[in-house]
């Protein structure tokens, strides 16, 4: 949590930026469904789009292209790279 | 080689004994469904897996002797269980046991893929890969070593692309020689932390023990993991068999690994699958950095604040000129065709008037209303698969997201509601293109409040009467109470029925694609047979049993000059219940003229009229001017409001019985009900309050 101040909501990334994941402060359920398409602590990921307060379009190799809810955005939190 | 020989390999051949079950599985936009298309021949039984919404299909094909039976499982990320979708497919392995299961796999995202794989392998499934989209995954610059991957996995992979149809036959003939030959000795097994190895071991060492492979047919290292991971649906299955002692052991060695590991074991399951991904990816995947400019491009465009929007009113717009200029005339050559050759054959051509009057009036009818459907429903369902498979949906989304949220819905369900407008049917059906089933039934609870084309010939007729130069914004303002009326309902709903405020999702953007058009019409047809299967019996019973309504009544059978005749249909069952619920409807102005007519609409909703003409014993022509005797401007208005909200028709009730199931469509019909007399009702209570304030 040392980093805390540097870290904030992917819903509120600027458009364009790489961030790092930190972690995901979302229930059990909601953790594990981003955590298996591969949205992990340390995973590095490009913000292509962000239509806030809407969804988000991240992407990275290994996850592809995808489009989160701005719900779910919120839940994860980043670092700029 | 022998299987090239010929062509049409498909058949009927009746040496066929041998029957392999197959599943075939995959994550959302991989190309599955049109590789199963592709594999079936567009061949394929529809229906909807027991008890939820979501789509089964199943098909069979005979490849020389072989009757393969192949299965659709639902798009999933993982066989968590989770959703309905994973809970769908990972019983379908568990429990149905396929001989081979093909997992679909994006060669332009083969580490996301991978995650079920590996999930696959270890619920110890036969698998065979299909390492789809290769012809994309070359463009963007990856190259994957098949052989490679093939022999570290002990897995066939198949390089396909299923929209060109290549490697569709050699993965066919690869599925049957894989079934015939004894499962691999040798697996690949994920390596997970040395700690969580170690509670494994432990795990089947108790389970071996107790048997529980020979009793539940359950792969140990399977349920070893699974129980690691807190699965409840494998936890239940334990308990129901008397395995409790394994379940409560399980849960001490998840505590006890979340002290050592300080994090949550699940949580560090999946970092570990994610890890052997890494080292197989970075073994077998080369990626050459090339920027996809098109894509990003097209995305900035589409996605764009302003831009976006008008490519998207104009995308809506040329869609609904396509469908009701080309599909409507059709639609009109039909019911005429009908109504003048086959109507004169069966109502004069039969000597049984009784009879001759059922089948022309009641069946005809019926069968009438859901072909005039066919052309429009066609064109729309054309277009939206195209919307679908060029890419373009998932933008939209991302476009309307922001504010659908608001009220409980994804951006995607946007494109159902505005479909809505032209007609209610298509827009129930393509909610199909939704992700849940919360979300699928809340956007067909509000679908009926777009008002669609059926209904403004009713409000063209009364604005003209009685709304004389103000035509166009008495019309926008009905159509806007529609509008407020279903996001109303969606808040109301999503926060009642469904708890929740505000969806959450995940949505692949995928690469733009050249749709194939076979694939197109084989969706568009897979619409139209279940809306002809399955809301079709209903719409000819429903338009049936009116006919026996109008041509009895109190007194017994008054002949089927009732249906022309006004004074007998004033003394037949609909007249009697019409007047039965008179009072009811008195302060808006309305005898049983009007109810008996909206009753009728409910066989379509352009009905109204032509029964209005009937029952006030006037041609259409002259309808204008006997209704200025009976309706004022206040009483016309309720009735406009009255006929956007109340029951949709016939045809759309029975389109939501068949997709969402029966209760659901019952509770939809007297909500339906209960707004529109309400909101008709304050609307005359509001207009006195204003009339007597002056």
């Amino acid at each position: 949590m040392t980093s805390k101040h540097h870290s904030f909501p992917l819903s509120n990334v600027k458009e364009g930026s790489r961030v790092r994941v930190v972690e995901i402060t979302g229930g059990r359920g909601l953790t594990r469904r981003l955590m298996e398409i591969g949205i992990l602590p340390g995973t590095e990921i490009e913000v292509v789009k962000n239509n806030f307060p809407g969804p988000v379009i991240i992407k990275n190799e290994t996850i592809g292209s995808i489009c989160i809810g701005y719900g779910m955005a919120s839940k994860i939190i980043v670092e700029v790279v | 080689m022998r299987f090239h020989k010929k062509r049409n390999n498909y058949v009927e051949i009746d040496l066929e004994k041998k029957i392999v079950k197959v599943a075939i599985i995959g994550n959302p936009n991989v190309g599955k469904s049109v590789l199963f298309n592709k594999i079936t021949r567009g061949k394929a039984w529809v229906g909807n897996w027991p008890g939820v919404t979501v789509e089964k299909k199943v098909g069979k094909i005979k490849f020389n002797n072989v009757v393969i039976e192949i299965t659709d499982l639902p798009g999933v990320y993982s066989l968590t269980a989770n959703s309905i979708d994973e809970l769908i497919a990972r019983r379908f392995i568990l429990e149905e046991k396929p001989d081979i299961v093909i997992q679909v796999v994006n060669a332009t995202n083969l580490e996301r893929n991978m995650y079920l794989t590996l999930q696959l392998l270890e619920m110890d499934t036969k698998l065979i890969i299909a390492l789809n989209m290769m012809d994309l995954a070359e463009k963007e610059g990856i190259k994957i070593n098949v052989e490679g991957l093939e022999k570290e996995l002990h897995t066939p992979i198949i390089p396909t692309i299923a929209i060109k149809n290549v490697g569709v036959r050699e993965l066919i003939r690869r599925t049957i020689e894989y079934s015939e030959e004894s499962t691999p000795s040798m697996k690949f097994k994920v390596r997970y932390d040395p700690e969580i190895e170690k509670a494994i071991e432990m795990i089947i060492e108790e389970l071996s023990k107790l048997g529980v492979e020979r009793k539940l047919g359950l792969n140990y290292r399977w349920v070893a993991v699974r129980l690691l991971e807190d699965d409840h649906e494998v936890t239940r299955i334990l308990k129901e068999n008397g395995f409790e002692n394994i379940v409560e052991k399980a849960l001490e060695v998840r505590r006890e690994l979340k002290e050592k590991l300080k994090t949550d074991v699940e949580f560090m399951i999946i970092e570990n699958r994610y890890q052997n991904i890494l080292e197989l990816s970075q073994k077998y995947v080369e990626r050459s950095i090339r920027r996809e400019k098109l894509t990003n491009l097209i995305d900035r465009i589409l996605t764009h604040p302003l831009i976006g929007f008008t490519v998207f009113i104009v995308v809506v717009y040329s869609m609904f000129l396509l469908s009701f200029n080309v599909g409507a005339p059709i639609s009109e050559l039909v019911s005429e065709a009908l109504s003048t050759y086959l109507y004169p054959v069966l109502r004069y051509g039969i000597q049984n008037e009784f009879f001759s009057s059922l089948l022309a009036d009641g069946v005809l009818k019926g069968v009438g209303i859901i072909l005039t459907f066919i052309p429009i429903l066609f064109f729309l369902f054309l277009e939206i698969s195209f919307l679908e498979d060029v890419g373009y949906l998932p933008r939209v989304a991302f476009l309307f997201d922001r504010y659908t949220s608001k009220f409980g819905l994804s951006g995607r369900a946007v494109l159902p509601l505005l479909v809505g407008f032209g007609c209610n049917v298509p827009a129930i059906l393509s909610t199909r293109v939704l992700g849940s089933d919360k979300e699928r039934k809340l956007s067909i609870a509000i679908i009926p409040f777009m008002s669609c084309g059926a209904r403004l010939p009713i409000y063209i007729l009364f604005t003209s009467i009685f709304f004389k130069g103000i035509e166009i914004p008495i019309i926008l303002s009905i159509y806007l109470v529609g509008v407020t009326v279903a996001l109303m309902t969606a808040i109301l709903f999503s926060k009642t029925i469904f708890h929740e405020t505000q969806p959450s999702y995940i949505i692949e953007m995928p690469p733009y694609l050249l749709p194939s058009i076979q694939n197109m019409l084989s969706k568009s047809w897979t619409y139209i047979k279940s809306f002809l299967i399955r809301a079709g019996s209903i719409i000819v019973g429903i338009s049936v049993l009116i006919w026996v309504l109008s041509i009895t009544g109190p007194e017994g059978y008054l002949g089927i000059e009732s249906l022309t005749d006004p004074e007998k249909i004033s003394n037949s069952w609909l007249a009697t219940f019409s007047k039965t619920l008179e009072p009811l409807f008195k302060h808006f102005g309305w005898d049983w003229r009007v109810i008996a007519s909206l009753m009728l609409g409910f066989i379509a909703k352009e009905v109204i009229i032509s029964s209005m003409a009937v029952i006030y014993s006037v041609g259409e022509e002259n309808l204008m001017i006997e209704l200025s005797n009976y309706f004022n401007p206040l009483s016309a208005y309720s009735l406009m409001i009255f006929t956007l909200l109340y029951t949709p028709c016939m045809a759309t009730v029975a389109t939501i019985r068949s997709e969402v199931g029966l209760k659901y469509a019952f509770m939809i019909i007297v909500y339906e009900l209960m707004i529109a007399y309400l909101t008709a009702s304050s609307l005359i209570v509001l207009a006195g309050v204003i009339h007597h304030g002056f």
